[in-house]
């Protein structure tokens, strides 16, 4: 009974039949499978000494009461058994294309698998053979070993050693270098790794000392990882935020915004009555000498918040000028400067800058070689035109930006004005009106043949600098002096216009001779003085004759 | 001399068991570790439990090593007590001496690299392979003191000292340090005595 229970817990233990005649039947098969059913038992119950006996036993009982059942569960499990070992084979065989983490993880543990069988097979082999002379080395015999051997059933004794092979050494030199060269190409891997990232971060932070250098604020941005650069046009009308990242192309840094353009440029046209284009200006600036791409950057982004800034403003002036004539929509600004030409004032936004434009007549193209000197004399004085426009209203606007400075200078403007309120578009169409007068005089005393020396007593030609250049553009009050010879025999007339850009008092005419001081308001009541005049003498010339 | 002999080789085997089960131990637990969570583990594990099985590994080598004639000159078979006819299969699973399938793959890849690296290569001469190793071996050495010059301080002024120009001597380096040192001594002696008597 007690064999028949042994042999039944061996065979339903090992779902393998230990029976010599049908061994010795598959020993063909059973040569080349052992191992791998050794395997497939320590992965289904683990290594042989964590086996227990009671556990077996338990197996027992419950396979007597399947008795019947027992012979198809075991084909059952024998198909399973071997069909799962083709399974493994065909996994074992198939090779691991993606080394990713779970592949990596399932190779680990099959390899791990492999070592502890191998060591559990040797660990009972030298426990069994030990357990003869060493009492203690039975605790390390699996216990399936322990139930099924018993102890001090192997012994050994001295022999002739095997002869060497070979291949031994080499095996070992071979897997020695191969060690040693995966090491040395996974640490220069590394090495290169590591270089170029601290390469690049050491890239990274000059980039950011250069900025730091030239005074622009860095901060971390909230919700981000990446620093930040707070710029601002000259004046800090208005502040702009750039995110300081790395372009995934190039591996270099850059500055992103958010602005609406990517290229801004004030471009100032002259338009004639059929509204085309005989003269442009597109604001360029001059390029910055710097070596850090970070600050030519944030150099290219003030320049456009700059644009934008100066376009805004030249808008919101826009809206209180409609009583000078001017017209604006989202898009363009015009300002009426006769009754057949036009400044047209657009923020370009193209990358193309387009050059000054010249409309010819088809007819102009038939006549001589004076006309077209003539042409090209008057293109380049229209493009000379528009570009003292549009330096004018780019340094107007540095000049709104300080506002501290015109509040120091001006205070009583301060308080007629509001200090928010831009004055690019009213100098320019004062400036305009001006000359438009004075030459309207000069034509009047032509027609008269009057003689007359005209005085002008501009501020800005006398500025030796920029600063003084910008501040003589927006004096509020000028003074031209005119002196007429009405007659030879009489002394002359001097005239003193004072005008005025926004105040109280506008333009004001004073007018001198050695009879009399009058003071007028227009242009109108000086010519009518004059002409008074004139008759006064002439009436004064006959009475004496 | 079959007693001594006996000894020699219970000692060896006792010793190969010692580390064997260690080994045993080390994989059963890092298995478990594996097995604990559905991802990899990190790497730090890993790389621990690599360490402590390559450590094991290369004491069980070593001795290994320290007993192959007395190994080699052993041969193991069953005794009356064993049960051949029963258990025939486990005798040969326990006495094989085979390597694993994957193994033998192993080593017939191996040499047939070796092979291939022999055969591609021009054969080259013993002096000119021994001054190839002493090559080697001179610039191993250079780059292991160059390295080793990286990581070690043994100046007493710092180098943005040395680029300001502050640097006088060595000798007079010394001497200031040691004057330094003996100066806090002083006061830590002078400290120790108010403490102790509240007298400056």
């Amino acid at each position: 009974m007690a064999e028949e229970a042994n042999k039944d817990a061996d065979i339903s233990s090992l779902s393998l039949s230990l029976d010599p005649e049908i061994i010795g039947g598959q020993n063909n098969f059973l040569e080349n499978n052992l191992q791998q059913i050794f395997q497939k038992i320590i992965q289904e119950r683990g290594p042989f000494r964590d086996l227990k006996e009671e556990d077996l036993q338990k197996e027992l009982q419950k396979e007597s009461i399947k008795d019947e059942s027992s012979a198809k569960s075991s084909e059952t499990e024998n198909v399973l058994e071997f069909a799962t070992l083709d399974s493994k084979r065909n996994v074992n065989d198939t090779e691991v294309e993606s080394m990713d983490s779970q592949a990596y993880k399932k190779e680990l543990i099959e390899q791990i698998m492999i070592a502890q069988t191998e060591c559990s097979l040797a660990l009972d082999m030298t426990s069994l053979l030990l357990s003869k002379f060493k009492e203690n080395s039975i605790e390390t015999i699996s216990p399936f070993l322990k139930s099924t051997v018993p102890p001090s059933s192997l012994q050994f004794s001295r022999s002739q050693p095997p002869e060497s092979k070979e291949s031994d050494a080499t095996l070992a030199k071979c897997w020695k270098e191969k060690s040693l060269t995966s090491s040395c190409k996974f640490l220069f891997e590394a090495k290169e790794r590591l270089t170029s990232v601290v390469e690049t971060e050491h890239e990274y932070y000059t980039e950011l000392v250069k900025v730091k250098e030239a005074s622009w604020p860095l901060f971390n941005s909230q919700g981000s990882n990446h620093l930040s650069v707070q710029y601002s046009c000259l004046g800090g009308i208005s502040l702009g935020l750039g995110l300081i990242r790395m372009k995934p192309e190039s591996k270099s840094f850059e500055v992103q915004s958010s602005l609406l353009y990517s290229q801004a440029a004030l471009k100032i046209s002259i338009l004639n009555k059929d509204r085309d284009e005989i003269g442009s200006s597109t604001w360029s600036w001059p390029s910055q000498n710097c070596n850090s791409v970070l600050l030519k950057d944030i150099y290219k982004l003030q320049e456009i918040l700059f644009e934008m800034d100066i376009w805004n403003s030249l808008l919101q002036e826009a809206q209180s000028c409609g009583n000078q004539g001017v017209n604006f929509t989202g898009d363009e600004i015009l300002v009426p400067i006769s009754d057949d030409h036009v400044v047209r004032i657009t923020l370009e936004t193209s990358s193309k800058n387009t050059e000054s434009g010249f409309t010819e007549d088809k007819k102009s193209n038939e006549d001589t070689s004076t006309n077209f000197v003539t042409i090209k004399q008057e293109k380049e004085l229209l493009k000379c035109l528009c570009d003292t426009l549009n330096a004018i209203a780019h340094i107007l606007f540095l000049k709104h930006c300080r506002k501290s400075d015109r509040r120091s200078q001006q205070p009583e403007l301060y308080m007629a004005i509001d200090a928010n309120a831009p004055l690019i578009l009213r100098p320019l169409i004062f400036y305009y009106n001006l000359n438009q007068e004075s030459l309207e005089f000069q034509r009047w005393l032509k027609q008269r043949d009057i003689s007359f020396k005209f005085m002008p007593n501009y501020p800005w030609e006398k500025a030796k600098d920029f600063l003084e250049l910008e501040n003589s553009l927006s004096i509020n009050r000028l003074s031209i002096s005119w002196r007429i010879m009405v007659s030879n025999f009489e002394p002359a007339i001097f005239i003193q216009h004072t005008p005025t850009l926004h105040g109280t008092d506008k333009s004001v005419w004073r007018c001198k001779d050695q009879y009399s001081s009058n003071q007028f308001s227009s242009l109108k009541n000086v010519c009518q003085y004059i002409e008074h005049h004139i008759n006064s003498l002439s009436r004064r010339s006959k009475k004496t004759e | 001399m079959e007693d001594i002999s006996t000894e020699k080789t219970v000692e060896s085997l006792e010793a190969i068991r010692h580390r064997i089960a260690q080994i045993v131990q080390s994989l059963t637990h890092f298995l478990a570790i594996l097995h604990q969570s559905e991802s990899l583990s990190p790497w730090p594990t890993i790389h621990k439990n690599f360490n402590i099985l390559l450590s094991q590994i290369h004491s069980l080598s070593n001795n290994l090593a320290a007993h192959s004639h007395t190994l080699q000159t052993t041969s193991i078979y069953p005794s009356l007590e064993f049960p051949v006819k029963e258990q025939e299969p486990l005798l040969t699973t326990l006495l094989r001496t085979k390597a694993l399938p994957e193994v033998e793959e192993w080593e017939a890849n191996t040499l047939q690299e070796y092979e291939a690296s022999i055969s591609s290569q021009p054969k080259k001469k013993e002096a000119n392979d021994a001054y190839q190793k002493d090559q080697l071996w001179d610039q191993a050495r250079i780059i292991f003191m160059e390295e080793r010059e990286n990581y070690s301080w043994f100046d007493f002024v710092t180098r943005r000292q040395e680029s300001e120009g502050e640097f006088v001597s060595q000798r007079q380096l010394e001497i200031d340090r040691a004057t330094e040192e003996q100066n806090a001594n002083q006061m830590l002696t002078d400290i120790l005595s108010f403490m102790k008597s509240g007298k400056r």
